[in-house]
């Protein structure tokens, strides 16, 4: 019966989610978070809206993919930084391992804004459970891409998407 | 029908009006969710699990509120969940300015650990949310939490109320230090205390960390400490690495503090301070993290030896207070990347816990082409001898994965061993991962899995051997 019922509810949550997906995957505004940076500052998102897209890309030392997805997220960084693009790249690597994340950083010279989310909780803010996991926000804090895993190639769609909000914004 | 369905039904329906009203009626509240599906038959035990979790957010102005639905019919047998389904979570937040609000379920975090953690993660089948009320604020100069609630433990209850708060006070850019504390009230000894005092400094040059923990539950145990101190030292293509634990009766775990039954939870999750390795075989080492009798160290030295070429060499060590050898690691390895659609890592090391010793070598490759596809190979290779009788064998671990962005992943993979107590000396499987409609990340697992540790981010649970077919759905919208 529990099975049944169980069933039931995951079919009629995975229908709408179907028809539903649409409408609701684009356009949804951005969680404001506030996070620590590795000096121990406070990053607060919502201070970064209007200024331009924003690359959130959650990571940990310990996923293979994220640090795979690094490297190209970098050389995305170096292509994109003169054009106001905030590239924050989020470690959620937890007590255990963050004290790894500054000398990971530092031996991998990643040049981009690193923020520690060491509980996770801006990660699954933004509806995942696991990293990697990308998040793209337009010009007006409204998230437009979303991306869970890594295959080499996928950067591409996000340079795809990247050109055309900056277009979009030229062109306002 | 039963109570739990009713509600799962009006969740259901809760669901349903927000899908379909939310975007077009109240074009201001924002809807969002994601769900997690997992469906295993295990052939050899002839038995099913099936599992979800689906999350659902409503955010308006500055409110926001959440709700979970789960459902374990029934869980996985390395979960200490017992099978049914609800309601899990729910949770109402405010947010103004600097200020955060919660009041339902939450996680929370003091400095590393050493004094309070309650976390989830999925994969481990670990939640130890708290359901209570919480205060965030956060300044340039300081920020600070208050909290007070009751923390579920790994089998699904809630005992005893923790009250606690941390302040974290930045007066220099150079320097940050605060101070943690919680409490609770146990009906037979009274309230007792625990807490911390910590302290960072972040120069160019490098960052440094340490926080000392202690406890006060006078009478009732004995005087319990605990010590994290980590440092990161830069210099040009060099870094350095160093890590020092000291935790001596310091595991605080609920209602155990009253000597009732043990449950299944620690309010505390101290740093391990040894390397976490991003292979299986080297997570497998005999090592549980034991908070009341430890004492270690990690040392790690990196070295980018060229613009795409990384040498790391790491060592660390752990013994109980009486100076046994728990663990001892020396590793190496080497990562180089020649070109955008290439890369390798090769890595050897040697590993001691109280069981065996293991030799460990590791090589992998990946190789980008045609832009959309690339295939990756990794190879593990654990030489392994037992101490209390010199058996000697070998576990071999190979995968194979194929690649085509953004849609899927092929995987095969084969695991062998000359264990002669093992029952088995082959494990193989093939896992599917597709990613369709945007946002559904479907993974199709066939074949059989070795028993073994799992450790995701330093937190291990013992999975135990699985033949059959596995498939998890995970969907956000």
């Amino acid at each position: 019966m529990h099975r049944y019922s169980a069933g039931i509810i995951i079919v009629l949550i995975l229908t709408l989610t179907l028809f539903g997906g649409e409408e609701t995957s684009q356009g949804k505004t951005a969680p404001d978070f506030i996070l620590k940076d590795l000096s121990g500052d406070n990053y607060r998102l919502s201070g970064q809206f209007g200024k331009g897209p924003i690359v959130i890309n959650f990571w940990a030392t310990w996923c293979i993919p994220c640090i795979e997805e690094l490297k190209q997220m970098k050389r995305i960084y170096e292509k994109y930084e003169s054009r106001q693009v905030e590239f924050l790249a989020i470690s959620v690597d937890d007590p255990k391992t963050v004290g790894r994340v500054t000398s990971f950083v530092k031996s991998h010279r990643y040049p981009f804004k690193i923020l520690l989310d060491t509980n996770s909780n801006v990660m699954h803010l933004y509806q995942s459970e696991v990293p990697p996991y990308t998040v793209l926000i337009d010009t007006t804090g409204k998230i437009v891409y979303s991306h869970l895993g890594y295959r080499l190639g996928d950067e591409r769609e996000i340079e795809k998407q990247l050109n055309d909000l900056l277009e979009n914004d030229a062109n306002q | 029908m039963s109570r739990n369905l009713w509600i799962s039904s009006l969740f259901l329906f809760f669901i349903c009006l927000m899908m379909f009203s939310a975007p077009r009626v109240f074009a201001q509240i924002d809807f969002q969710g994601n769900g997690y599906l997992e469906y295993s038959h295990d052939t050899d035990l002839d038995t099913v699990y099936f599992e979800d979790w689906t999350d659902i957010y409503l955010g308006y102005k500055n409110w926001r509120i959440g709700a979970r639905y789960e459902f374990h019919l029934p869980p996985q047998p390395y979960s200490l969940d017992t099978a049914g389904q609800g309601i899990s979570q729910r949770f109402l937040e405010y947010r103004k300015d600097q200020l955060i609000v919660t009041v339902g379920n939450f996680y929370s975090l003091f400095g590393r650990g050493l004094v309070l953690r309650s976390f989830e993660n999925r994969m481990l089948r670990w939640d130890t949310n708290i359901d209570g009320v919480k205060f965030d604020y956060y300044h340039r100069l300081l920020d600070f939490q208050v909290m007070g609630g009751r923390p579920r433990d790994r089998m699904g209850r809630r005992r005893d109320v923790l009250q606690g708060g941390i302040l974290n006070v930045k007066p220099w850019q150079l320097l940050q230090v605060g101070s943690s504390m919680v409490s609770t009230y146990l009906n037979q000894q009274g309230r007792v205390y625990w807490g911390s005092f910590f302290a960072g400094l972040n120069f160019n040059w490098g960052n440094f960390y340490g926080e000392r923990a202690f406890k006060d539950f006078s009478g009732i145990q004995p005087e319990g400490k605990a010590v994290h101190l980590s440092g990161n030292i830069f210099f040009g293509p060099f870094t350095l690495l160093a890590e020092y634990k000291n935790y001596d009766q310091y595991e605080l775990t609920a209602r155990t503090i009253d000597k009732s039954p043990a449950s299944e939870m620690t309010y505390n999750n101290p740093p391990a301070v040894y390397r976490e390795h991003l292979y299986t075989l080297m997570n497998r080492h005999q090592l549980v993290q034991n908070a009341n009798d430890e004492e270690g160290y990690l040392l790690e030295f990196t070295w980018s030896f060229r613009e795409q070429a990384i040498l790391t060499l790491s060592h660390s060590r752990t013994e109980n207070h009486k100076g046994d050898l728990l663990y001892r690691e020396y590793y190496g390895q080497v990562e180089w990347d020649p070109s955008y659609s290439l890369d390798f890592v090769g890595g050897m090391g040697q590993q001691k816990d109280r069981e065996a010793t293991y030799l460990n070598f590791v090589a992998t490759g990946k190789k980008g082409f045609h832009d959309y596809y690339s295939a990756k190979v990794i190879y593990e290779h654990q030489q392994v001898k037992v101490e209390y009788n010199d058996r000697q064998f070998y576990n071999q671990l190979f995968t194979l994965s194929l690649d085509r962005s953004p849609l899927l992943t092929l995987s095969l993979l084969a695991e062998r061993t000359t264990d002669q107590l093992s029952e088995k000396d082959l494990w193989l499987a093939g896992q599917l991962d597709v990613q369709f409609l945007e946002n559904f990340d479907l993974t199709i697992f066939g074949g059989s899995r070795r028993e073994g540790k799992v450790c995701i981010g330093g937190v291990c649970v013992f999975r135990p051997p699985f033949e059959g077919v596995e498939i998890r759905l995970i969907n956000r919208f």
